[in-house]
């Protein structure tokens, strides 16, 4: 039978990290992975991660796996990875059984961390067994992964980060998105990302739920209809949607299994079943730690974060004990407090942003009829920086809370454009008034294809998605800095300076 | 169908694969799962239930709800979201259980 030192179960982004913190404090770690490839979920996100630096904030996900990887193959003999291998056990002695391509293979670690993830909740209405009807994630699978449309028309059915990044998703692979429907009157997700996919013309309407699924083989329509509190439907609200394809989107389970199995204390917080943990991630169970969404689901950024603490106290568990490991743990536990604290973290809702709302993040005519400034669309408490931290003129204030409101002050600001390239939310664009008597110049983040082309005429869309009037666009920015957000430069009649926000190409 | 463009990400196919689907010859790539492959040629319909028989397709994608599970080269309960495509493969929808002999 193999010994290891620390065994860690799940390759996302807390198995990664986990990995790198041990390996940093000295102890030597096998990791296992089911799936074919490290990196988890983060493989299949293809939007810019919120947070700070320190989470590696404005990086697209998949690149942020890449990094990772990266980083623990500097580690050579210290670190074996196993990927197609499944835990299938946790036994009383301490043996731990895997399955590895048939073969049936027996471990004894001295730690464990298990970073196993979480799966996807199911939702209950008739027929929701037809084919095309998907978790969310799977969604996300088969066209980021291998580059597979779902279908030509979907519902996404939950308004959290997931359904509406997975929305935009959908769209910039060339799904139409019929709708997106909440049980509730305020979204769960990042009013950010629902900002991106409203402008492109989705409606989210809020306090519906699915009565059915209608199709024979597979999905070709589906009823939604009203709900008065969240449960209860009310007759009579009925609408009927054509689609072939419906992703549920209505939250994770943490995959606990191993740690019911290993002994560890379990119970119920947050709608879930989790492992009773100490300050230092360790279950009851000493030696066995957990990270990431199995220790309760939250953002990638957290898990990243909880996999570090983990990897840091399995290794001083081991007799590892890294150099600074007080000032690290320190670091980690402010830093997941800092995470936690803004409104995503602390599922406080607020409702869908209005335009009086956004009439506040314009400063006042006659600074926008003096040249290029930057309008801020951020009117929630979430943990993200990088509009502060990357602007060259420091117009930003420094954000002392990590969930801070932007505040800019815009007789510093230039109009760069560098906070649009990096802002997570595509919730920044320029407005310069001084462009002509009639006509302003916008600076938008647009990350469709086909781009548009200097000289083209577009049609101009407010947040909605609604067509308000043609435009010019003047240029298309699209350096290796602003990594895959193009800016385009549109001349757009000064009529529309509070409505314009979007571009939608062709002739219809 | 696939995705041909996309304004983030690049898709590196491997060579083209052929394999047998319920008694038809299917394209597919190598490195991707044989339900990628059936879902790009819009074969949806994977396996069907235990005592209603009714359709099974994907959920989801990542090996735990075993709603893919097909009879691939012979052995039942293979899930196929999750298993790799192999050139010649024989893949057929899954009726009933499966048997272990």
């Amino acid at each position: 039978m193999k010994t290891v030192d620390l065994l860690v179960i799940g390759g996302g982004p807390a198995g990664l990290c986990a990995t790198i913190s041990a390996l940093k404090s000295g102890a030597n770690v096998l990791l296992v992975e089911r799936d074919k490839k490290l990196g988890g979920q983060l493989v299949k996100q293809t939007h810019m991660f919120f947070g700070s630096e320190k989470q590696y904030a404005a990086t697209r996900g998949f690149n942020i796996g890449e990094i990772l990887l990266e980083e623990i193959a500097g580690y050579g003999d210290q670190v074996e990875i196993m990927e197609n291998t499944t835990v299938l056990g946790l036994y009383e002695d301490g043996v731990i059984t895997l399955e590895h391509k048939n073969e049936y293979i027996k471990i004894k670690p001295k730690s464990i961390i298990l970073s196993t993830g979480a799966s996807e909740k199911f939702s209950a209405f008739p027929n929701n067994d037809l084919p095309g009807i998907y978790g969310a994630g799977a969604v996300q699978t088969l066209m980021n992964v291998y580059g597979v449309l779902p279908g030509k028309r979907a519902l996404m059915v939950g308004a959290g980060n997931i359904g509406l990044i997975v929305a935009y998703q959908l769209m910039q692979a060339g799904v139409e998105v019929a709708a997106v429907i909440h049980h509730s009157g305020k979204i769960g997700g990042y009013h950010v990302h629902a900002s991106k996919i409203q402008r492109m013309g989705v409606p989210i309407i809020l306090n519906h739920s699915i009565k059915e699924a209608i199709g024979k083989d597979k999905v070709e329509q589906v009823v939604i209809w009203e709900m008065a509190d969240r449960k209860t439907p009310i007759p009579g609200t009925e609408k009927v949607l054509d689609v072939d394809t419906v992703c549920i989107s209505v939250g994770l389970t943490p995959l606990v299994d191993l740690l019911a199995q290993a002994g560890a204390e379990m119970e119920y917080a947050h709608g879930s079943f989790v492992a009773v943990t100490d300050e230092t991630s360790q279950t009851t169970v000493p030696g066995i730690y957990v990270a990431g969404d199995a220790a309760g689901v939250e953002e990638a950024s957290m898990a990243m974060v909880e996999g570090y603490l983990a990897g840091l106290s399995a290794a001083n568990f081991l007799g590892y004990k890294h150099e600074n490991y007080d000032e690290l743990r320190a670091d980690y536990l402010a830093q997941l407090e800092e995470l936690r604290f803004g409104d995503g973290g602390e599922k406080k809702r607020m409702d869908l942003v209005t335009e009086e709302t956004v009439r506040t993040a314009f400063p006042s005519i006659e600074r926008i009829n003096q040249g290029p400034v930057a309008i801020v669309e951020c009117f929630q408490k979430i943990p993200c920086n990088p509009c502060s931290t990357s602007c060259p003129r420091n117009a930003f204030d420094e954000m002392i809370d990590i969930n801070d409101l932007p505040v800019i002050d815009t007789d510093v600001c230039n109009g760069c454009t560098i906070c649009v390239s990096k802002c997570p939310g595509m919730a920044i664009m320029v407005v310069d008034g001084s462009y002509s008597e009639d006509e302003a110049v916008f600076k938008i983040p647009y990350e469709f294809l086909p781009l548009p082309k200097a000289g083209d005429i577009v049609r101009g869309l407010n947040r909605s998605g609604e067509y308000i009037t043609d435009v010019k666009v003047l240029r298309v920015a699209n350096p290796k800095s602003f990594d895959k957000t193009p800016i385009i430069s549109c001349a757009v009649n000064k009529d529309f300076l509070y409505e314009f926000r979007n571009i939608e190409l062709g002739d219809e | 169908m696939r995705i041909e463009e996309h304004p983030i990400l690049k898709f590196e196919r491997g060579p083209k694969v052929k394999f047998m689907f319920d008694g038809v010859e299917y394209e597919g790539f190598e490195g991707e799962t044989i339900a990628a492959a059936l879902h790009a040629a819009d074969v949806k319909v994977l396996a069907e239930s235990l005592f209603k028989h009714r359709p099974r397709g994907l959920f989801c994608a990542i090996g735990n709800c075993s709603s893919c599970l097909m009879v691939v080269n012979g052995e039942p309960n293979v899930r196929t979201c999750t298993t790799d495509l192999e050139e010649g493969m024989i893949v057929e929808t899954q009726r009933g259980k499966g048997d272990i002999l």
